[in-house]
């Protein structure tokens, strides 16, 4: 799992808003094949942080780099507008919370899946639908249903199918906002079990923004605990929730109810 | 200090746990340990409850932070500082050369027994069919009825997700095993089942940190003893 | 019906072509950026004209900034020189410019077309100018204009392939058969206006300049001659043209594209030229379709 370079290098990252902090001394690596939750409560900054990663903000201090497949590690903020658009569409993903932000709802389920790859030069028609099938198929969605339109799915089919339509192109990061949220309990269960499937199968890196432990727990090798904007402790998941040293994730690791 | 046949050197370990939330109470655990662990060896912990034997198993596995001292284990040929070490490379040292047999199985909804106990051994890139074998011949050994394996261990009792756990623990032939508890809700046929099967372990030339209540177990398996003392409460 | 109208005035108090002459230089000005840059729409300061929009007032802008004294004109709504509003434009220009007019393809030096090209191919020289409603191909996906001009200046075009896969997906092939998209210069995807698919092909490597205007998006886009023009598809779904079973009922020609006239209650149908001048040549020429009448002498 060690590489000689991270997949992506965040340097004394900062976002303010007006007088406002959004988030501030973020740094950290990311590896290939590693996933880092980032845990933390409302307005603890984690959102605007995995936007500030993803590209969608732009910082008001430090720097992302991002190892290229092409030219090796480049800051992200300092590339043109016109590559960052085209790594956000073939080497990165990014799952919003709510699947209806991440997809086209008025184009079919098919389409969605196959977008990416005719945004880059796939152009028979054939080939498309059979890799839009395969993807529904491996995220256990029936293939029947690929050219239904997604306002036809539930919640969780959803938000598989804005999983599909980002692992498309092989990405080698996904971000990840809350993905199992407002999700019935046992459609996060059968998601989750998809995304570490998913994860370990395809070598996934990944950053996965939640406010629940257990998805963490779960789904990340590393966790970053953030309050007020700041990461207060990280560290490996399971270190970080059971032996715990700040008091704040000390006070989150024992606010958890058992059921 | 290091030679060939040492697995584990852990110097001057010091740990006590800071209760930031409950007026930053402090609860010093141990203090000054030294633990070197061989091939072929297998260390009882031993010393009263609460004097730190699971903490140190922890530790041991990176699971806990130490606040003093130094655990040097051999992954490879390479000594890794478990208690320094970057993440990956504790995940690397843990999918490669040391397992932990917790005293809990945490069940992952909708994983089967099969899959959790094959998972070390495909994770270590092993062929799928093979792993799932390797699986099946651990529960049958360790008595859980083959129509479990399909199944979710959510809802067995806890001796058979105890089985479940262990198999899991011995499916990678790992150099180094640490083990809590291990037969703690086993009946008597398992547990010498299970006992059996940490003896072979130490013949292979496993290094092997246990935590055994039980006293026939501890005396069948066990090379040597560790006692850890509880250290007096600070003031 | 080959009569060249010439007045010996133009409108009393109107500039020549109606536009002050510092608007027709603004218009060239954008016409020259939009040569320089094939397929490419120009943002121009679109005046208030004598008839509201959607009636082909950027089209008129266009030809008023390049007509000229020597130039004559034709205009067609839909293949017919003798729609009310080809009429009412060419009689605009008429009195606005004095230039000589024609329904003869080959003999107009500019021609104004809402939604078809001529059948007759067209020669360097001519100018073809499209009446244009909505310029942005993106539109239908892209409600807005900021994401829509990055999308271009990016050359993010794969979306307008998704459109084309739901049409197979749902119709089993693509449904699109009019205002087709196009690549133009292999660079920039342009919106042909509506004219239908069957005219896609006579844009590419036209030898006459093609310009587009629309009057309410103010928007002005061209095609220089020698140009290459690619209708959007997919490998396994190539570009195909309409056809139809029927041969012009006036002309009897096969080649070009049939209007559907319904002729009573019960139902009765003909399939006539929408080029009013191709069949009326052809008519000339002594060609007869099964409803034809031979052809009176003049």
């Amino acid at each position: 799992m060690s590489e000689a370079t991270p997949l992506l290098s965040v340097q004394s990252l900062g976002k303010d808003y007006g007088g406002h902090v959004g988030c501030t001394d973020v740094s950290f690596d990311l590896w290939p094949g590693e996933v880092l939750g980032i845990v933390g409560e409302s307005g603890s900054g984690k959102t605007t942080l995995l936007n500030c990663l993803s590209a969608q903000h732009e910082l008001s201090r430090g720097k992302v780099i991002y190892d290229t497949r092409v030219d090796g590690p480049k800051s992200i903020f300092d590339m043109s507008e016109s590559e960052r658009r085209l790594l956000m569409r073939t080497d990165w993903g990014l799952v919003r919370q709510n699947p209806r932000d991440g997809l086209r709802l008025g184009v079919s389920a098919g389409a969605n899946v196959g977008e990416r790859l005719m945004a880059v030069g796939a152009r028979h028609y054939g080939d498309i639908r059979g890799v839009a099938s395969e993807w529904l198929e491996k995220v256990e969605i029936d293939t029947n249903r690929i050219d239904d339109r997604p306002t036809t799915f539930s919640g969780g089919m959803q938000q598989r199918l804005q999983i599909a339509r980002n692992l498309v192109t092989n990405p080698r990061l996904v971000f990840m906002d809350e993905p199992t949220g407002g999700l019935d309990v046992s459609v996060q269960a059968r998601l989750l079990d998809l995304l570490r499937g998913l994860v370990t199968r395809l070598g996934l890196s990944a950053i996965v923004v939640t406010h629940d432990l257990a998805v963490a727990r779960l789904l990340a090798h590393r966790l970053m605990v953030m309050k007020d904007g700041r990461v207060v402790e990280q560290g490996l998941t399971d270190q970080v929730l059971d032996d715990p040293q700040h008091a704040y994730t000390q006070l989150l690791v024992s606010s958890i109810l058992q059921p | 200090m290091t030679n060939d046949t040492a697995m584990i050197i852990a110097e001057q370990l010091g740990k006590t746990f800071v209760l930031h939330n409950q007026g930053s109470q402090e609860i010093p655990v141990f203090h000054g340990l030294d633990l070197t662990v061989t091939k072929g060896e297998c260390v009882v912990l031993h010393g009263p409850s609460g004097a730190g034997k699971s903490t140190l198993m922890r530790a041991l596995y990176g699971n806990y932070l130490v606040n003093e001292g130094t655990i040097q284990v051999n992954h490879n040929g390479e000594w890794v500082d478990m208690s320094r070490a970057a993440p990956q490379k504790i995940l690397a040292v843990r999918k490669s050369t040391m397992g932990y047999v917790s005293q809990f199985l945490r069940a992952i909804p909708r994983v089967s027994a099969l899959d959790i106990v094959s998972e070390p051994l495909m994770v270590l890139g092993e062929d799928e069919a093979n792993a799932r074998d390797r699986a099946g011949e651990l529960l049958s050994r360790l008595r859980v009825p083959e129509s479990l394996w399909s199944l979710a261990p959510a809802t067995f009792s806890g001796g058979e997700q105890q089985r479940v756990n262990i198999a899991r623990g011995f499916s990678a032939d790992f150099p180094v095993l640490l083990l809590d508890e291990p037969t703690a809700s086993l009946d008597a046929k398992n547990r010498e089942t299970v006992t059996d099967m940490i003896r072979e372990a130490t013949e292979r030339g496993a290094a092997i940190v246990g935590i055994f209540h039980d006293e026939d177990v501890r005396k069948s398996v066990g090379t040597r003893m560790f006692d850890i003392k509880p250290v007096k409460e600070a003031a | 019906m080959n009569q060249a109208q010439t007045s010996s005035q133009t409108l009393e108090g109107y500039n020549f072509a109606y536009l002050d002459e510092q608007t027709k230089r603004m218009i060239r000005r954008a016409i020259l950026k939009a040569v320089g840059v094939p397929g490419y729409q120009v943002p121009f300061g679109s005046r208030e004209m004598p008839l509201p929009y959607g009636w082909g007032t950027g089209g008129i802008q266009v030809t008023a900034g390049v007509i000229g004294a020597d130039d004559t004109l034709k205009v067609i709504d839909q293949g017919a020189d003798d729609t009310t509003n080809a009429v009412s434009i060419r009689r605009f220009f008429a009195r606005t410019t004095g230039v000589s007019t024609t329904e003869r393809t080959d003999e107009a030096s500019i021609i104004q077309t809402r939604h078809r090209i001529p059948e007759n191919p067209l020669s360097e020289g001519q100018i073809l100018v499209y009446q244009v409603p909505i310029p942005e191909p993106l539109r239908w996906l892209e409600a807005r204009e900021t994401e829509t001009r990055k999308m271009h200046a990016l050359e993010e075009y794969g979306v307008m392939h998704v459109k084309l896969y739901e049409d197979i997906a749902r119709f089993g092939r693509i449904a699109t058969s009019y205002d087709y998209p196009v690549l133009v210069n292999d660079r920039y995807m342009m919106a042909p206006s509506p004219i239908p698919k069957f005219d896609n092909p006579k844009m590419d490597n036209m030898p006459a300049l093609q310009l587009f205007g629309a009057g309410r998006e103010k928007r002005i886009y061209a095609i220089p001659p020698y140009t290459k023009v690619e209708s959007l598809d997919f490998d396994d779904h190539p570009f195909e043209i309409q056809t139809w079973d029927e041969s012009c009922a006036l002309c009897a020609a096969e080649d070009s594209y049939l209007d559907e006239v319904v002729m009573d209650d019960q139902g009765a149908r003909m399939f006539v030229c929408s080029d009013t001048d191709y069949c009326e040549e052809r008519r000339d020429q002594g060609h007869i379709g099964s409803m034809g009448t031979p052809q009176a002498a003049e």
